[in-house]
């Protein structure tokens, strides 16, 4: 997906919430830092972008899947789709709302469209630890776009009932980071 | 080692779906085992069943979408010429707009050569609890295959079922 599909996918998923504050949560959420192009290939090849609302989260994430969500005809037109998710389901790192990052790409509006923080998105992928997490995470830290040193440190502020993943994830990067030198 | 049961990584990145570079630096970070023919890193296939194949927990939203393959599923058993046939158009479609770094290109190629393998082979792909199965159905061609109300009635029906 590539930052203008984005635009669009948020601009009608903010219309059926009728909410315009919206967060970017799944790997499309670092087309919020970065530009299609400057991304590794594999970094945006999903067809799904996961968002999430603030306010009445649950009964959104329902709308938004339903209306535009996978096999819909909104997805058979344009090859893309919506997956509205809640944020508690997510593992992000303490004060990941005050990190992320924000957008003026005018062809969003009426969004208003939040993305979670690189590194935070990270270590959310490595927690879900699916192959494709895993290789989202490695092409960002091979390509430079995000450190071992801050996915470690975010890795450490899980809130707590994530703590049984907090060596997993610190080991991988570790391990990611040794290969690398 | 039966080199007929070899593959190399270039082979591997195109099941992956990711760079040849990157399945190399999985081999030499111990995370895919390999041996070495000649100068050649060459990956045994059960290795890479090993990573696309274990059934393991799915997510609810990997499930959700189980569900709505379901119930392709049965119009591919119905009618499966029309099925067969539609899903190549739409790989096709979305095939010939795809060329750019970075597009789905990959996995769009990969339902091809499913598609070719024949219905039974599909049948399969679509209810496939692997990593790999739930990230083809995440780049589905088979759109257009349901009914907008077949599609309202699973998602309610799979949200009563996992409430």
């Amino acid at each position: 997906m590539r930052r203008q599909e984005l635009a669009h996918v948020l601009r009608a998923a903010c219309s059926i919430a009728e909410d315009r504050d919206v967060v970017v949560v799944g790997s499309q959420a670092i087309l919020g830092s970065y530009d299609e192009d400057d991304l590794p290939a594999i970094a945006t090849m999903s067809s799904e972008a996961d968002v999430a609302f603030l306010r009445d989260a649950e009964r959104k994430a329902l709308q938004v899947s339903g209306a535009i969500g996978e096999l819909s005809s909104f997805h058979e037109t344009f090859d893309y789709y919506v997956d509205g998710v809640e944020l508690e389901l997510i593992a992000l790192p303490d004060g990941w709302e005050q990190r992320c990052v924000t957008w003026d790409l005018q062809s969003a509006d009426p969004a208003r469209p939040r993305f979670v923080e690189p590194h935070d998105l990270a270590v959310a992928k490595l927690v879900a630890h699916r192959e494709k997490d895993r290789l989202f995470v490695s092409a960002l830290l091979d390509a430079g776009l995000i450190d071992h040193r801050t996915v470690v440190e975010r890795a450490r502020m899980l809130p707590e009932k994530y703590a049984g993943s907090v060596s997993s994830v610190t080991s991988w990067v570790e391990s990611h980071r040794d290969h690398r030198k | 080692m039966d080199s007929r049961h070899l593959m190399t990584t270039g082979e591997v990145s195109k099941v992956l779906g990711s760079s040849r570079q990157h399945v190399v630096d999985l081999c030499e970070r111990g995370e895919i085992n390999f041996v070495r023919v000649g100068k050649h890193r060459r990956v045994p296939e059960s290795e890479v069943l090993r990573i696309t194949r274990v059934n393991r927990p799915v997510d609810r939203d990997s499930v959700r979408s189980l569900w709505l393959h379901r119930v392709v599923l049965g119009h591919l058993m119905q009618r499966p010429e029309e099925v067969m046939e539609s899903s190549r158009k739409v790989l096709e479609r979305r095939l010939s707009k795809s060329d750019y770094p970075g597009s789905p290109r990959p996995y769009y190629e990969r339902w091809l050569e499913i598609l070719d393998s024949g219905v039974e082979r599909v049948s399969e792909v679509l209810v496939d609890r692997s990593e790999e199965g739930c990230v083809l159905r995440s780049c589905s061609p088979f759109t257009g295959v349901i009914s907008e109300r077949e599609r309202e009635q699973t998602l309610q029906s799979f949200r009563r079922s996992y409430s």
